[in-house]
């Protein structure tokens, strides 16, 4: 199978997982939290479509490339639905769901420092200028990722709704472990399993449209 | 000597000031962003321009890969201070926006035109469906960001910069369509996605007007 193939097939995929996000989020009962999840995920599937585009007409370069604000703006969609995701934001703590809370807190914070390790291993072997360019892009999310630690609370009978954002969140939390590997592809165009990461990516985002479809669900059983 | 982009945006731009003098209240103040939009094309081109001389890349790739962000940048900054310095309704931001979209399209059309010298009314037509089409779209969903994050301002750094992100990589993807054999594709993109948006736009808009409604019935109650 050519790359042009693998990337095809994880740009359906992650397309539909969008629209199938949108039509099921994008209600005024279901919380900003999902919403949010919907439009990083639209911005995964648009980043897609920037690939295969590329792919087709583009121009092959080393030069840093626009894709990078494809992840950037899925981090910051994430990040946003992590930190003002819920309007309801309680101080209210239980020993039930106190471990789930702190994985929930922790969950963005490993996202980003997986990714920022993950980028700056992969482009180890490239010019410094690279890096530091990445790194200057990645850089505000750093202080949103540690607010986002302190305001996400929900009320204990919220049980449900919580599970399903922790699903997200351990998806995505995956999806990264799964991106470091994938963002060998620099290193080594040919490398095969790099492609079947971009699959894989493309699955856990359409999981995490799943958790949050069932999450929101959750939500509208509880009003 | 004075660049083409310059001078154009002059001839524009002029006209345009002095009847910000006639208009007034909302109507001045769209006028005004038009003109923003015609001042962040010609400041663009004045960015772009150095970038491809300060570099050795080819100006393909620059079109692929850097003028999206520039240009997205560039047009988000009036859109950015509005939404912040003045907090106008979600409706009038919107407006705003789509005309810094408008206006920075139409200098780079008149622009292109210019340099191309013989061109046919497709060739109009593409460029007016296809790269008119995608600024307003790219500051349309600025806009619209801006205007949640207006009201939940703890996501200022990621909502907006979020938002940044997706117009910059869906200004990329319709350059690469463009600049490739198979230009009249470009013009899809923004016609696919244009409906979409505005039913999206419209969905949010009845929402945070019954959500309006009901805040002004529960302090009547009250």
């Amino acid at each position: 199978m050519s790359p042009l193939a693998f990337e095809l097939i994880s740009c359906v995929i992650s397309l539909a997982a969008f629209l199938y996000g949108m039509v099921n989020l994008c209600k005024k009962e279901v919380p900003l939290y999902f919403k949010l999840y919907a439009l990083a995920v639209g911005c995964y599937a648009l980043e897609e479509i920037w690939v295969v585009v590329n792919t087709i007409f583009g121009t092959e370069s080393s030069f840093v490339s626009v894709r990078l604000f494809g992840t950037f703006g899925f981090f910051c969609f994430i990040l946003s639905a992590n930190y003002g995701g819920f309007d309801k934001v309680t101080d209210e703590r239980t020993p039930e769901d106190r471990k789930a809370r702190l994985i929930a807190r922790i969950a963005p914070l490993l996202l980003f420092a997986l990714c920022i390790l993950s980028d700056v291993l992969s482009y180890s072997a490239k010019p410094l200028s690279h890096m530091i360019l990445e790194l200057i892009v990645l850089s505000p999310t750093f202080p949103a990722a540690y607010l986002c630690l302190k305001h996400r609370l929900l009320p204990s009978d919220h049980s449900g709704v919580l599970k399903a954002t922790l699903g997200t969140d351990i998806v995505s939390l995956l999806l990264f472990l799964v991106n470091s590997v994938y963002l060998f592809r620099f290193l080594d165009t040919t490398h095969l399993a790099s492609y079947c990461c971009d699959i894989i990516m493309s699955v856990m985002v359409a999981l995490m449209m799943v958790f949050s479809v069932w999450g929101a669900k959750k939500w509208k059983a509880l009003l | 000597m004075e660049s083409a982009s310059v001078i154009l945006a002059v001839f524009m731009m002029i006209p345009l000031g002095m009847m910000m003098l006639v208009f007034s209240g909302k109507s001045r103040v769209i006028l005004g962003f038009l003109l923003a939009g015609i001042f962040m094309a010609m400041f663009a081109g004045q960015i772009d321009g150095f970038i491809l001389s300060a570099t050795n890349i080819s100006v393909k790739l620059a079109v692929e890969n850097v003028t999206p962000i520039t240009e997205e940048v560039l047009k988000a900054i009036p859109i950015v201070c509005l939404a912040f310095l003045f907090k106008p309704d979600r409706q009038f931001l919107i407006e705003c926006a789509v005309a810094v979209g408008i206006g920075f399209s139409l200098l780079e059309n008149v622009y292109l035109f210019s340099e191309a010298g013989q061109v046919t009314l497709l060739w109009a037509l593409v460029r007016g469906c296809g790269s008119g089409m995608m600024h307003a779209i790219c500051t349309l969903m600025i806009g619209d960001a801006m205007s949640a994050v207006v009201q939940k301002r703890k996501l200022f750094l990621t909502g907006s910069l979020a938002a940044l992100s997706i117009s910059i990589i869906y200004h990329s993807i319709y350059n690469i369509i463009v600049q490739s054999e198979y230009s009249l594709f470009g013009i899809l993109l923004p016609i696919a996605t244009y409906i979409p948006l505005l039913m999206f736009i419209k969905s949010r808009k009845d929402t945070a007007n019954e959500s309006a409604y009901h805040t002004k019935e529960r302090r009547k109650t009250k």
